[in-house]
């Protein structure tokens, strides 16, 4: 073991071990920085380029894509509070108004070292379970991991704060869309509409991008200005170096961070957005002071920094184990594996113990050096909250699209990408939160799945649950999540009324200035979706049908109550009362009026793009949006709008094109 | 329609004079774009790309060859491109064999059609194995398969994939009655289920279980292979069953409906020269993914066959709960 340990330390330390690390990170670091790009598409769009270096050299650059994309994905989310990687969507509750009060330099600080430092735990932990790698992995079956993804599903809609019940809604309207496409347990297709592109159902990447990124970025269109909102925008940067600091004084949250982000990275098919959000749900929680969150508390950037990185060390525990991927990176570096001859799986350890410690290895320094680089550049990079977002926001959208694209070679992504990116904006604008139902996407199948397997292995006895010790363990523990809120409230409420006073809730859901009748189109339209769901379920028989129709009817009934509290009723303020949960996740709207033109206007641009994309292929669509959008809608210079759209494209065709080899969608006009 | 009808008529006379038509003797003249229906990194992925490379070094004019990554829909996104390609020589596909064929055999509505495809050559074959949990007691031979007083747990993908579909003519043809516990992500994600105790046995291609073997986690219970590549395993042939030898996945090179013989020549000659090219030869040896290379005309045959099998156990395919 020692003997490996050393020989991948001098691989590592050669001229070109160095090079391929430096690659890795600054390609990391890009590809996390922007929106709809991420290490997955990094890793797919490198895997042929690696396929003729030596095995070192490729697991080297893995090693150091995988270190540095979370990082990278944070200091979007701090800046303009768009994750670059769907994992560092929890860094934006706080590290956004971080930002808008001009402290970006103290986010992304304690951003970059809480990487680090939970890489470098998440690694440590790592080599302290391989010899029980196997053990752990044969532990957790189908049933703990239905366990589990309740307990993920719980945790999140509790740290909605005051938009619970929209917050239950949201994440039952993303485990339907869950639902869409081939399922595998009972060999059925729901929800497709005979189109074969969803037959794999509604794709991540695609879905999280428009969720987060692009519905963003018609947010920021429609407002217009820059990110930084308070008047002293000279302080915009500073304090990188308590950023830090932060991270050492409060160790307890670095440390609880990581060690949810290993045990969560472990469980194949969750990933890096559930670890984050359960950390931050976690932290938020046990903290003394839950109401101070999302309101710039720096351990709200800690929190999910630390976890989000983690987790690749736990992500490596399954592959180590048996060659299972324990996240989309992995499985696509197990491919790399087994081109270079190296059979990922149980034989690995003893077989390949170099490579593993390569791997490793690579994978700590890069997190060291990502937040190195990163920090260097942070006073570079924090300039763009101070730049006008319509600068940003045509290079971002365009950026985020050609990425989606980029990962499965499907335009129909890029449909979807906007669909979704729609739907973010209106559940921003309508107070639903998105991320419930992103949490429901992610862990939707995973739900039920595992569900039916355990019904499967067991007989139909539902008594799996309850006579396996780690599931039992599990759902003691969410009952737990679930019960505390509640229990805390009734105590405030107690002390309350013994000291006189009655307790507000803690956030006013629903922006005021709209009309009662506005108020009730959406929750009527988010009713008629759950009866349309319902209705369509019914077509479907036995397993293909039950967790659906389950989750329709939930939301149905949801939704009637949402109906009923927007009538504004003395019942319907009875129920907004009785759903109005603990402290949480701040909302992602600022409540400030939006005019309808401009709505309007920003869509039609984002749509705008997406036909010309469609017709006339990425390389010419791209450079005229960006220019003209600069131009004519955000009435910027000329000179402004001609630099901004060849930067775009010089970024979009040296990656693709010239960098990596790939094709980009050439338009139906061009036979693409 | 006239142009080209003129065209033909000129195309067999030049071909009974014996000379050489302009317009075949160009082909090819511009890259051939090699479809992959799948994500990079698996083996329906690295096997095609390994002989690629290789492969334009026996086409005429030395034209690339390149890789196209189609994956979704469980590869009918990869195989209705092929469909609808110009049968022109400049688009071919690697397929997964009967992965193509199950869906309209279990009556789902696809946008191609296999029987219509032109086949250029096989790469490989995986053949099956059955296998239990080397820690499993209760079931150390075959036979203790049927002993078990009910149907025995298979797990794997799901219903429409190919082990599935396995499973369901194990249960014809060898008799042994299975109940599934599916939907895992694959093989090696169901291989480990029932290393944990999902289920009572598994089926697989025979590399995936290499290493699970050597480790210990898996016991190789019957294979489908004609001789057995696993130590002390016997073969479907030595249990009396040899109308299964050979049953698994195998790796074909199919061209869209209708292209021309002599391309279909042609690009099967480069095929198979790639195949045993030194470099390609490596990469087989170094990943333990042994080539088994069949011409276009044997690959036709051997197709013809397969889907007659597969159409024949039909019934044996559907669900089963």
């Amino acid at each position: 073991m020692l003997e490996s340990t050393l020989s991948a330390i001098e691989l590592l330390f050669t001229v070109r071990g160095l090079l391929f690390l430096g690659l890795g990170t600054v390609i990391g670091l890009v590809f996390g920085v922007i929106p709809g790009l991420g290490g997955t598409t990094a890793i797919a769009l490198l895997i042929p380029l690696t396929f003729a270096m030596q095995p070192y050299e490729a697991i080297t650059l893995m090693g150091g894509i995988m270190g540095s994309v979370s990082f990278g994905g944070s200091v979007t989310a701090v800046l303009l509070n768009t994750p670059g990687i769907a994992p560092a969507a929890a860094t934006c509750f706080d590290g956004y108004p971080l930002a808008q009060q001009g402290k970006a330099g103290l986010a992304i600080g304690a951003a970059g070292a809480a990487s680090s430092v939970g890489g470098l735990i998440g690694v440590v932990i790592l080599v302290a379970v391989i010899p029980l790698a196997k053990q752990i992995v044969l532990l957790f079956g189908p049933p703990e991991f239905f366990m589990l993804a309740i307990l993920g599903l719980s945790a999140i809609a509790l740290s909605t704060g005051g938009r619970f019940l929209r917050g239950l809604i949201a994440g039952l309207l993303g485990l339907l869309l869950s639902f869409v496409g081939y399922d595998a347990v009972s060999g059925g297709v729901r929800f497709t509409a005979d189109s074969e592109y969803l037959f794999d159902g509604i794709k991540l990447v695609p879905a999280l991008t428009g969720l987060f990124a692009i519905s963003e970025m018609i947010n920021l269109s429609v407002k217009g200005g820059t990110v930084v909102t308070s008047g002293q925008a000279n302080v915009a940067i500073t304090r990188v170096t308590d950023g830090v600091r932060a991270v050492f004084t409060h160790f307890g949250v670095t440390l609880r961070g990581s060690v949810i982000g290993v045990f969560i990275g472990a469980v194949p098919g969750v990933g890096g957005t559930v670890a984050a959000f359960l950390s931050y749900a976690s932290t938020l929680h046990a903290d003394k002071d839950p109401a101070s969150f999302g309101k710039g508390n720096i351990k709200g950037v800690i929190a999910p920094e630390a976890a989000n990185n983690s987790k690749d060390g736990g992500s490596l525990i399954p592959t180590l184990a048996f060659g299972i991927p324990g996240s989309a990176e992995m499985a696509i570096f197990l491919g790399v594996l087994v081109q270079h001859g190296i059979e990922p799986g149980p034989m690995l350890l003893i077989e390949h113990q170099g490579i593993v410690f390569s791997l490793i290895l690579a994978l700590s320094a890069s997190c060291v050096l990502a937040t190195v680089i990163g920090l260097a550049v942070t006073r570079q990079l924090a300039l763009i909250t101070l730049v006008d977002v319509h600068t940003l926001v045509p290079a971002v959208v365009a950026a985020s699209l050609v990425g989606v694209y980029a990962l499965h070679n499907d335009v129909g992504d890029v449909i979807l990408a906007m669909a979704f990116g729609g739907l973010g904006y209106f559940m921003i604008r309508f107070g639903y939160p998105r991320i419930t139902m992103v949490i429901a996407l992610v862990l939707g199948e995973l739900a039920e799945r595992s569900f039916h397997q355990s019904m499967m292995m067991s007989d139909s006895n539902l008594s799996v649950f309850a006579t396996r010790g780690i599931s039992l363990t599990l759902f003691v523990l969410t009952a737990l999540i679930l019960v505390t809120p509640a229990i805390r409230l009734l105590f405030a409420r107690l002390r309350a009324r013994t000291a006189g006073q009655a307790v507000r809730p803690v956030a006013a859901t629903a922006p005021a200035q709209r009309s009662r009748l506005a108020q009730l189109v959406v929750p009527a339209l988010v009713l008629a979706a759950g009866v349309g769901m319902l209705v369509w379920a019914y077509e479907y028989d036995g397993r293909t049908r039950m967790v659906p129709a389950l989750t329709a009817w939930t939301l149905i009934v949801l939704g009637l109550l949402d109906l009923a509290a927007a009538t504004g009723t003395r019942a319907g303020d009875a129920i907004k009362a009785f759903f109005t949960g603990s402290a949480g996740a701040p909302d992602d709207d600022d409540g400030k009026p939006q005019p309808t033109r401009k709505v309007f206007a920003a869509c039609a641009w984002a749509t705008g793009y997406l036909g010309a994309v469609l017709l006339i292929g990425f390389h010419l669509a791209t450079p005229v949006y960006v220019a003209l959008y600069v131009i004519r809608h955000g009435k910027l210079s000329v000179r402004r709008g001609v630099i901004a759209a060849i930067a775009t494209e010089a970024f979009v065709a040296g990656t693709f094109e010239w960098g990596m080899k790939f094709e980009l969608f050439r338009g139906v006009l061009f036979g693409g | 329609m006239i142009r080209k009808r003129v065209l033909g008529a000129v195309a067999v006379a030049t071909l009974a004079l014996g000379l050489p038509l302009p317009a075949q003797a160009e082909y090819p003249e511009k890259e051939i774009t090699f479809i992959i229906p799948f994500s990079p990194g698996g083996g329906m992925d690295t096997t095609p790309r390994a002989i690629i490379g290789p492969m334009s070094k026996y086409l005429p004019n030395n034209v690339k060859v390149v890789p196209k990554n189609i994956p979704g829909a469980g590869g009918r996104r990869g195989y209705a491109e092929l469909a609808r390609a110009k049968p022109d020589g400049y688009t071919i596909c690697v397929i997964n064999f009967p992965g193509a064929a199950i869906p309209s055999l279990t009556g789902q509505k696809v946008t191609y059609d296999i029987n219509q495809f032109v086949w250029i050559a096989r790469m490989s074959n995986s053949a099956y194995v059955i296998a239990s949990a080397g820690k499993n007691d209760a079931i150390k031979s075959f036979g203790d398969l049927k002993k078990l007083g009910r149907p025995a747990k298979f797990t794997h993908t799901g219903y429409g994939s190919t082990a599935y579909a396995a499973s369901g003519i194990v249960r014809e043809a060898m008799g042994i009655d299975s109940v599934p516990v599916s939907g895992y992500k694959s093989s090696s994600e169901y291989i480990v289920g029932m290393i944990r105790g999902d289920g009572d046995a598994t089926i697989a291609p025979v590399e995936s279980f290499y290493k699970f073997v050597k480790s210990g986690d898996v016991r190789a219970l019957v294979t489908f292979e004609a001789e057995s590549t696993l130590p002390d395993v016997p073969t479907v042939r030595s249990l009396g069953f040899e109308e299964l030898e050979g049953l698994g996945v195998d790796r074909m090179v199919a061209a869209p409906p209708g292209t021309p013989d002599h391309i279909r020549k042609m690009l099967s000659d480069a095929i198979i020269k790639a195949m045993q090219d030194p470099e390609a030869q490596a990469w087989a040896k170094r990943v333990r993914r042994p080539f088994d290379p069949m011409n276009t005309d044997e690959a036709t045959a051997y197709l013809n066959k397969s889907i007659a099998f597969y159409t024949k156990y039909k019934q044996a395919l559907a669900k089963h709960d």
